[in-house]
C-alpha cells in the first residue's frame, strides 16, 4: 500500500476544507455549508482504522459526487447569464466576484427553500401564531412531501438493483399506480380507513402488476427487462393519458385532464395539523415501507434469495435458488413500492389524478438508489436530499429567478459521478474504493 | 524460419505461470507442447501471439528479437493462432469470418470485395485439403468445421508458424484424423506447427519433436521418435513428494451412489458423457482422474441436479435423482464445486451467509418466510472454530478471505450437516499446503464416518493420496477403474492421455 | 433453418430451433386469423349501415388530378379482415417461413388503415396528408433508429438517444440562431450530439459506468438543462430561439406522383439527407470493411481483438456517430417541425428509436420499414385526435411498445441481437 501519497491528499482535503469552512463563516452562510465543509474536513482527518475508513470510504464518494456535481451547476449558472459575458471585458474580476456571489445566493436559497429560514422559525415560534408557524415550517414540509414519493421509488429501485435485475420502469409502475389507486379512491366509497387501505393496495397491485410483465419475460423469454421497462413506462403514460380524458376519471363534459378529486375518506391524512403544512401520513408510510424493505431483505429467506441472486446468480444456482422465480419476486416488489408511491400522491399529496403526476419520481429513484447505496437507509436519506432539492429549487425559483430545472441537471451529475468512481478518483486524487454501488450486470441479452 | 522462445518468464499475482521458458520451431516441423493443466503452456502462446507481454525473455524470428504489442504485430511476423475457445462471429460466414482484420478491399471506401476474398479462401482450402464451403454461416458448421476455418484464418493471413492451442479437445476422432492429416499437409508445405496438448498418443503420433511443460518449466525435449508414452507421461506428471494422507483401509459398505448408462450434453449441446457407469459405496473415496474438458465438470453438474441427464440413470441410495439442485441436496448430497468463487460462494456475502447459502431456509436459520441472522451467526461462529475458518469476524465478507478459508467455509458449509454422498470437484485446487492437508483429512474424516465420497480432480497427486479407487475419464468416458493398490502414476497418467 | 445440417451432435440443437420457430410460426398465424375473424366481423357488422369514408387523393393544388376515392366503412374493414386471414393462411402453409417482420407490418398497416377509416366513416380526409404526414412522424424516428443501429452494433447499448435528440434540438435552435442559419444550426446540433455520443464513451468505457446508467444520466442531463436554458435564456431572448425553418425542395416529376409524391419526394434536406443514409448505412454495414469490423466488434470482440482490431476504437467512432445521427434528428425537430426549440420536444422519439431498431432487425432498411409503421400510427393517431376521437387513439400511441416487447420477448420470432451488445470489453 502506498501510504504516503495518500495521507498528503488527506492533507489536501483538510487545508482544503479548513479554508472553504472559514471562508463560509465569513460569509455567514453557516449551517449546512458549513456542515459539508465539515464533511470533507471528516473525511480528510480520519484515521485508517479499519471500520473508520469502510465508513469515510462509504461516504467519500457521494460528498464528492454532491460536490462536483454542485460545482458544475455553478459554473453552468454564470455561463447561462447573458449579461456575465457583456461585463466580462470591461469588469473581470468585478464580474466574476458578482456572478460567484450569485451562485451562492443561489444555492443559499435553495437551502432555504429546502429546510427554512432559522430567524424566521424562531419568531414564528416565539409568536405562538399557527398560520406564522405553518408558514415557517412550510418549506421543511415541501421537502418531505417531496421525499416521500422519492423515498419508495428509490427503495423499489434498489431492491431490484440488489437482486440483479435493472428497474428503469418505475416511472411508469409509479404512473399505473396512481390510476389504481384513483380509480377507486374516486369510486368506490368506503368508510374510513377502508376506503383508504382499498386504494392504497390498488395503487400497490397496479404496480406490482406493471413490474411483474418484464419480470415474467425475463425469466421465461430472457427479454431484457431495460427494453422492456423503457418501453411499459412509455405505454403507462400513454395509458394514463388517455384515461384522463375519459369518463372514467373525469368528469363527463370537462376540457381539462383532470380526475375527480379522491374521496375524503380515501385520502391519506395530514400528519399535522398546521395551517400551510401538506406533509400526509404517506412519509410514515414509506418510511414504514423502508423498514419493511429492510426487513424483506436482511430478515427473510426471500431477501436472502434476492441478495444472493443480485451478487452471484450462478452460485445462488447451484445453492438450489431458483433465478427466474427471483427475478419475478424482486420486479413485482420493486413494482409494488413505486405503485404505492404512485397511489401516495395520489390519495395525499394531490388528492387528483393529473399527467403531472410524477415529475420524474421514477428516475430521480435511479439516482437515490445509487446514491444510497441500494440500502435502505442510504435511499431514505439520499430521497429526503433530493426532496430537498425539489422543494427548494421551488424557493430558488421563486427568490433568484434561476429555473428549478437546474437541479434536474445537477442530480443526473450527482449519479454519473456516483457510477464512476474512477473519474471522481482522477478529479480529486483520493482513495476510493473502486467499487461503483451495485448495479445488475447487463447479462443475457433478450433471446 | 524458426521461432525462438528464450527464457520467458511470466509472472501472475500468486502465480509464477512462466518460469525462464525456452523453446524453438524450425520451418516444416511439428512442435508438441506437452503439459497438464497450469503447466503454463496457454500463457505462452498468449504471450506468443501478442495478448501478454513478458515479464522476461525475449522471442526470436529469423534470428531477429520481436517484440509483439498487440495481436496485430504478431499476425504480422507471421504467427498465427488457433485458440481453444474459437474466435469467430458466429453470424458471420466462413469468408466474413476468415478475411475479418485482412480484408480484400476496393476503392477509397473500403468496398468488400467478396468475390476475390472467396476465391482465395476457395484456392488455400483446396490447397491445403481443408474442404470448407466459403459460403457457409460459423454457427451451421460442425465444430470441426470451425476449426479448419480457423486455421483457413491463419493460413489466409500467411502465417508461417501455426498455434493449436489443445485442438482435439473438442473434436470427435475421425475430426481429429482429418485435422492430423492437414496438420502434416502444412507441415509438408513448410509452415512450422506448435501443437499444444496434454493427450499423449497424439502428441506421438503428430509431433516431430516434444517439449513438455511442468509447473511453469521446461522439463525436457524428446524426439517423438526416441521416446514413449510412459516415458512422456512421467516427464508430465512428474515426480514430486507424494502427499500423504493418513488413513485406515476403507470399509466398502452399501452402494450409495449408481450411476448407468449416463450420457449428457455441454452448454453447447454436444455429448460431453457417454455411456458412463460408475458405482460410490459407503465409506468409500472414488477418485475420477483426468485433464479438465473430458466430462468431469458435466458428470458432477448430472449428478448434483444442476443439469438434465440426457440418457441413463442416477440414483443415491435407490433414489433416482430429481434435476433440482435443492432436492439433490436434501437427499444427502454435498457438493463442493469446481470453482469456488464462480460457483460455490457468493462475493459480498459474509462468511455467516455463505455458510447458510444452501440451508438459509431451513429450520434453524429460519421460520416460514422469516430469517434468523442471529441463529445464523451462531452457528457460523461454531462451525469457524470447528473448520479452523481463519477469518476476522463472521461478518466479513467471504471475498476477502484467503482461497484456502474460502473453501474451508464451503466445506464447513457441506459437511456440516448429515450427508451421505459427498460430491467434490477440485477441492484443493490452487489452495496452500496446510489447507490441502486439512480438507484432505476432513474428507477422509467422511469417508471414516461411512459416507460415500466422489472426488474429480485433474491433480493426479490428489488423486493418488485420497482414492481408495481411482477411475479414469477422457473423452467423457470412464476409461479405467483402478484400486489405489494398483494404480500408479504411470499406469493413471497413460490413461489420462487417453492409452489404455 | 429449414433443413437440418448433417453432422454430429448439431441436429438436436437445430431441431430444437426448428420446433420454436414452428411454434411461433403457429402463433403469429393464431394472432392474424383472430384478429382477421374479428376485422371481418367488424366488417359484417358495419356492411350494412353503408356508411362510407372519402379519400382525398390529391392536395387541391396538385398538377395531377385524381377523383377522390370513396370506400365503404365495412368494406374496409372486411378486406383488412381478409388481408390478415390471408396472411395467417400464408403462415401456416409455410410454417418455418422467416419473413415475420413483413408480415407483422403488413397486418399492423392494413388494421390502422381500417380503424382509420371505420372512425373518419362519413367525413373526407386526406389521403395524401395523412401518407405525408406519415412520412414526416416517420423521419426523426429513422434519425433515433440509424443511431441506435450504430451505437448497438458496436456492442454499446445507448438509451441516452432521447437526451441527444433533446440536446441536439438545443444546439440547433441557439446555433442556428447566432449564424442566422438554419443550416449552420444543423451542423451545430450534428456536432453537439457528437460530442455527447463521444461523452457516453468515455463514461462507458473509459470510466466503466454501466451503459444503462450513462444512458439515463444523459436523459437526465438533457432534460434538466434544455429545460433549464430555455427558461433561463430563450425564453427571456426569443432571439436566440429563431433558427429559421429549411424549406422544402420537391424532386421535379417524381414530387408530382399522385398519392405517394408529395411525401416522399417533395420534402426537406432532412428527407433526402434520410433516404441516402438508410442506404449508405445499410451497404456500408454488409458491403464495406467499416461494416464488417463493426459487426465484429458487436458480436464477438474477442475475435475482432485476437487479429489485431481495435474494438474499443470502433465503439468510440460508432457512439460518435450515433451521437451525431441523433442529434440530425433533433435539429430534424427544430429547423423543420416547428421551427424553435421546446421543452421536452423530443417526446420519447429517442426510445421509439430503439423500438423502430429492434422491430428493424438492427438493419437500417428495417429500421425506415419499421418507422413507416410507428409514423402511420402517430399520423392516424393525429388525424383522429383533432376528429375527438381518443380512446382508439391511445392503442395506436402505444403500438409501437408493444410491438417491440412482443419482439423483443421472442413471442413471434427469433430476435437476433448484436450478441456483445451491452457488455463491456477489456482490451488486453
Amino acid at each position: 500500500m502506498s501510504r504516503l501519497p495518500t495521507v498528503s491528499a488527506n492533507m489536501v482535503w483538510a487545508v482544503l476544507g479548513l479554508i472553504a469552512a472559514v471562508v463560509m463563516v465569513v460569509q455567514k452562510l453557516y449551517i449546512a455549508l458549513a456542515v459539508f465543509a465539515l464533511l470533507i474536513l471528516a473525511i480528510a482527518a480520519t484515521r485508517r482504522t479499519v471500520r473508520g475508513r469502510a465508513f469515510t470510504d462509504r461516504l467519500k464518494l457521494p460528498v464528492l459526487a454532491l460536490l462536483s456535481a454542485f460545482l458544475v451547476g455553478g459554473i453552468v449558472l454564470i455561463l447561462s447569464d447573458l449579461e456575465f459575458y457583456s461585463k466580462l471585458s470591461a469588469n473581470p474580476l468585478g464580474t466574476l466576484e458578482a456572478s460567484f456571489g450569485r451562485v451562492v445566493v443561489a444555492y443559499w436559497e435553495l437551502l432555504k427553500g429546502a429546510f427554512g429560514d432559522i430567524p424566521k422559525i424562531s419568531t414564528a415560534l416565539a409568536s405562538g401564531d399557527r398560520n406564522k408557524i405553518g408558514i415557517a415550517f412550510r418549506p421543511m414540509s415541501e421537502t418531505l412531501l417531496a421525499t416521500t414519493p422519492l423515498i419508495l421509488t428509490g427503495l423499489g429501485v434498489a431492491i431490484a438493483f440488489r437482486s440483479g435485475v435493472f428497474n428503469i420502469g418505475a416511472e411508469g409502475q409509479l404512473k399505473i399506480g396512481a390510476v389504481f389507486g384513483a380509480w377507486v379512491g374516486i369510486w368506490i366509497p368506503l368508510p374510513f380507513p377502508f376506503g383508504l387501505i382499498l386504494a392504497i393496495a390498488a395503487g400497490v397491485l397496479g404496480g406490482a402488476l406493471w413490474a411483474f410483465i418484464p419480470g415474467i419475460l425475463k425469466a421465461k423469454t430472457g427479454a431484457h427487462e431495460v427494453i422492456t421497462t423503457i418501453m411499459l413506462n412509455a405505454i403507462a403514460q400513454q395509458i394514463m393519458l388517455a384515461l384522463l380524458l375519459t369518463p372514467i376519471l373525469r368528469p363527463e363534459g370537462s376540457t381539462t385532464p383532470i380526475s375527480w378529486p379522491i374521496l375524503e375518506a380515501s385520502q391519506l391524512p395530514l400528519l399535522l395539523a398546521l395551517p400551510k403544512l401538506r406533509v400526509h401520513w404517506g412519509l410514515i408510510l414509506a418510511l414504514v415501507a423502508a423498514v419493511g424493505t429492510s426487513w424483506l431483505m436482511f430478515r427473510t429467506t426471500r431477501g436472502f434469495e434476492f441478495r444472493a441472486a443480485g451478487l452471484n446468480p450462478r452460485a445462488a444456482g447451484y445453492a438450489g435458488m431458483r433465478a427466474g422465480r427471483t427475478i419475478v419476486l424482486a420486479m413485482t416488489v420493486s413494482g409494488a413500492l413505486a405503485g404505492l408511491a404512485g397511489a401516495v400522491e395520489v390519495l395525499g399529496t394531490n388528492r387528483y389524478l393529473s399527467p403531472g403526476i410524477s415529475p420524474g419520481y421514477g428516475w430521480d429513484a435511479i439516482s437515490i438508489a445509487l446514491l444510497g447505496g441500494t440500502r435502505p437507509l442510504g435511499v431514505v436519506i439520499a430521497a429526503f436530499l433530493f426532496g430537498a432539492l425539489r422543494a427548494g429549487g421551488q424557493g430558488m425559483a421563486l427568490a433568484t429567478g434561476v429555473p428549478i430545472d437546474l437541479l434536474g441537471f445537477i442530480s443526473a451529475l450527482v449519479i454519473m459521478f456516483v457510477a464512476a468512481p474512477r473519474l471522481v478518483r482522477e478529479l480529486y486524487r483520493v482513495r476510493i474504493s473502486s467499487a461503483a454501488p451495485q448495479t445488475p450486470k447487463v447479462v443475457e441479452t433478450p433471446v | 524460419m524458426r521461432l525462438q522462445l528464450r527464457g520467458i518468464t511470466k509472472q501472475f499475482p500468486g502465480v509464477l505461470a512462466n518460469d525462464h521458458v525456452s523453446i524453438q520451431v524450425d520451418r516444416g516441423e511439428i512442435l508438441a507442447l506437452l503439459g497438464e493443466n497450469g503447466a503454463g503452456k496457454t500463457t505462452l502462446m498468449n504471450i506468443l501471439s501478442g495478448l501478454y507481454r513478458p515479464d522476461e525473455g525475449e522471442i526470436v524470428v529469423d534470428d531477429q528479437v520481436r517484440v509483439f504489442r498487440d495481436p496485430a504485430e504478431a499476425i504480422a511476423a507471421g504467427i498465427g493462432m488457433v485458440h481453444q475457445h474459437f474466435m469467430l462471429v458466429p453470424v458471420f460466414d466462413v469468408t466474413d469470418s476468415v478475411t475479418l482484420g485482412s480484408e480484400v478491399v476496393r476503392g477509397p471506401l473500403g468496398v468488400l470485395d467478396r468475390t476475390t476474398a472467396r476465391a482465395r479462401i476457395v484456392e488455400l482450402s483446396s490447397k491445403y485439403g481443408l474442404d470448407v464451403d466459403p459460403d457457409a454461416r460459423i454457427e451451421d458448421l460442425p465444430v470441426g468445421v470451425r476449426q479448419r476455418v480457423e486455421i483457413l484464418k491463419a493460413l489466409y493471413r500467411h502465417s508461417d508458424v501455426l498455434v493449436l492451442d489443445e485442438p482435439s479437445a473438442v473434436l470427435t476422432p475421425q475430426e481429429t484424423d482429418e485435422l492430423f492429416t492437414i496438420i502434416r499437409g502444412l507441415a509438408k508445405a513448410g509452415t512450422a506447427i506448435i501443437f499444444i496438448s496434454h493427450k499423449l498418443n497424439e502428441v506421438l503420433e503428430i509431433a516431430d519433436r516434444i517439449t513438455v511443460l511442468r509447473l511453469g518449466k521446461v522439463v525436457g525435449t524428446v524426439r517423438a521418435k526416441e521416446t514413449t508414452s510412459s516415458a512422456l507421461a512421467e516427464m508430465m506428471v512428474g515426480r514430486q513428494v507424494q502427499l500423504t494422507v493418513d488413513r485406515k483401509d476403507a470399509e466398502r459398505g452399501e452402494t450409495v451412489l449408481s450411476i448407468k448408462g449416463l450420457q449428457v450434453r455441454d452448454d453447447r449441446g454436444e455429448i460431453a458423457v457417454r455411456a458412463l457407469d460408475l458405482e460410490v459405496h459407503a465409506g468409500e473415496i472414488v477418485a475420477v482422474a483426468g485433464v479438465q474438458g473430458n466430462g468431469q465438470t458435466e458428470l458432477v453438474e448430472a449428478i448434483t441436479g444442476l443439469r438434465q441427464l440426457d440418457a441413463g440413470a442416477v440414483t443415491v441410495s435407490g433414489q433416482p435423482i430429481p434435476f433440482d439442485p435443492r432436492h439433490v441436496a436434501d437427499m444427502g448430497v454435498a457438493h463442493i464445486p469446481e470453482d469456488r468463487l464462480r460457483d460455490g460462494l457468493v462475493r459480498g456475502f459474509t462468511v455467516a451467509e455463505n455458510y447458510v447459502l444452501d440451508s438459509y431456509h431451513r429450520e434453524p436459520y429460519s421460520s416460514g418466510i422469516r430469517f434468523h441472522p442471529d441463529v445464523v451467526a451462531a452457528a457460523a461462529t461454531t462451525a469457524v472454530r470447528d473448520f479452523d475458518i481463519r477469518t476476522p469476524s463472521i461478518t466479513t465478507d467471504v471475498g476477502s478471505l484467503s482461497g484456502g478459508n474460502q473453501q474451508k467455509v464451503i466445506v464447513a458449509r457441506e459437511f456440516g450437516r448429515a450427508v451421505k454422498l459427498v460430491v467434490a470437484s477440485q477441492p484443493t485446487r490452487g489452495l496452500d499446503v496446510g489447507s490441502i492437508e486439512y480438507i484432505h483429512r476432513r474428507i477422509v474424516e467422511q469417508r471414516d464416518a461411512g459416507v460415500a465420497i466422489l472426488i474429480v480432480s485433474t491433480e493426479l497427486d490428489e488423486v493418488l493420496a485420497l482414492g481408495d479407487r481411482i477411475a479414469v475419464m477422457y473423452g467423457g468416458e470412464i476409461v479405467g477403474i483402478l484400486p489405489a493398490a494398483e494404480a500408479t502414476r504411470e499406469r493413471v497418467g497413460l490413461l489420462m492421455g487417453g492409452v489404455r | 433453418m429449414t433443413t437440418s445440417t448433417p453432422g454430429m451432435g448439431a441436429a438436436p440443437v437445430l431441431s430444437a430451433a426448428e420446433r420454436r420457430a414452428r411454434s411461433n410460426g403457429l402463433i403469429r398465424a393464431a394472432i392474424y386469423a383472430v384478429v382477421g375473424v374479428l376485422a371481418l366481423g367488424a366488417g359484417l357488422f358495419r356492411l350494412p349501415a353503408s356508411q362510407t369514408t372519402t379519400y382525398r387523393l390529391v392536395f387541391d393544388n396538385a398538377a395531377i388530378r385524381l377523383p377522390d376515392l370513396t370506400v365503404p366503412v365495412g368494406g374496409t374493414y372486411a378486406v383488412a379482415g381478409v388481408i390478415c386471414l390471408a396472411v395467417a393462411a400464408f403462415q401456416l402453409l409455410r410454417p418455418a417461413n422467416l419473413a415475420w417482420r413483413r408480415q407483422l407490418a403488413i397486418v399492423a398497416f392494413t388494421l390502422i388503415a381500417a380503424v382509420l377509416t371505420g372512425i373518419l366513416g362519413g367525413k373526407t380526409p386526406s389521403l395524401v396528408g395523412l401518407i405525408a404526414a406519415m412520412v414526416s412522424f416517420a423521419l426523426p424516428i429513422v434519425f433515433a433508429g440509424l443511431a441506435a443501429i450504430f451505437a448497438e452494433r458496436s456492442g454499446v447499448f445507448n438509451i441516452g438517444i432521447e437526451g441527444i435528440i433533446l440536446l441536439g434540438a438545443s444546439a440547433t435552435a441557439v446555433g442556428g440562431s447566432i449564424l442566422h442559419s438554419p443550416y449552420g444550426g444543423i451542423l451545430i446540433g450534428v456536432f453537439a450530439g457528437l460530442l455527447l455520443g463521444l461523452l457516453l464513451a468515455v463514461l462507458s468505457i473509459r470510466y466503466r459506468v454501466d451503459q444503462i446508467i450513462a444512458g439515463t444520466v444523459l436523459n437526465l442531463a438533457a432534460a434538466g438543462i434544455t429545460t433549464f436554458m430555455y427558461t433561463r435564456i430563450l425564453q427571456v431572448k426569443p432571439e436566440f430561439n429563431a433558427p429559421g425553418l429549411v424549406g422544402t425542395t420537391p424532386i421535379p416529376g417524381l414530387s408530382e406522383i399522385p398519392i405517394i409524391g408529395p411525401a416522399l419526394f417533395n420534402g426537406s434536406i432532412f428527407l433526402y439527407v434520410g433516404y441516402a443514409l438508410i442506404i449508405l448505412m445499410q451497404l456500408a454495414i454488409y458491403r464495406t470493411r467499416w461494416g464488417l469490423r463493426l459487426r465484429a466488434a458487436g458480436e464477438n470482440p474477442n475475435a475482432a481483438g485476437t487479429i489485431g482490431i481495435d474494438v474499443l476504437q470502433i465503439r468510440y467512432r460508432s457512439l460518435a456517430a450515433s451521437g451525431a445521427v441523433a442529434g440530425l434528428g433533433g435539429a430534424y425537430l427544430v429547423v423543420v417541425s416547428t421551427g424553435s426549440f421546446q421543452i421536452g420536444m423530443s417526446a420519447g422519439i429517442g426510445f421509439i428509436g430503439i423500438a423502430a431498431m429492434i422491430f428493424g432487425g438492427w438493419k437500417p432498411v428495417g429500421v425506415a420499414m419499421a418507422a413507416l409503421v410507428f409514423g402511420f400510427a402517430r399520423s392516424a393517431e393525429s388525424r383522429l385526435g383533432t376528429v375527438g376521437v381518443d380512446v382508439p387513439t391511445v392503442f395506436l400511441s402505444i403500438l409501437p411498445y408493444v410491438v417491440t416487447i412482443i419482439v423483443v420477448a421472442g413471442l413471434v420470432g427469433r430476435v437476433r441481437v448484436p450478441a456483445a451488445a451491452g457488455q463491456p470489453y477489456e482490451q488486453a
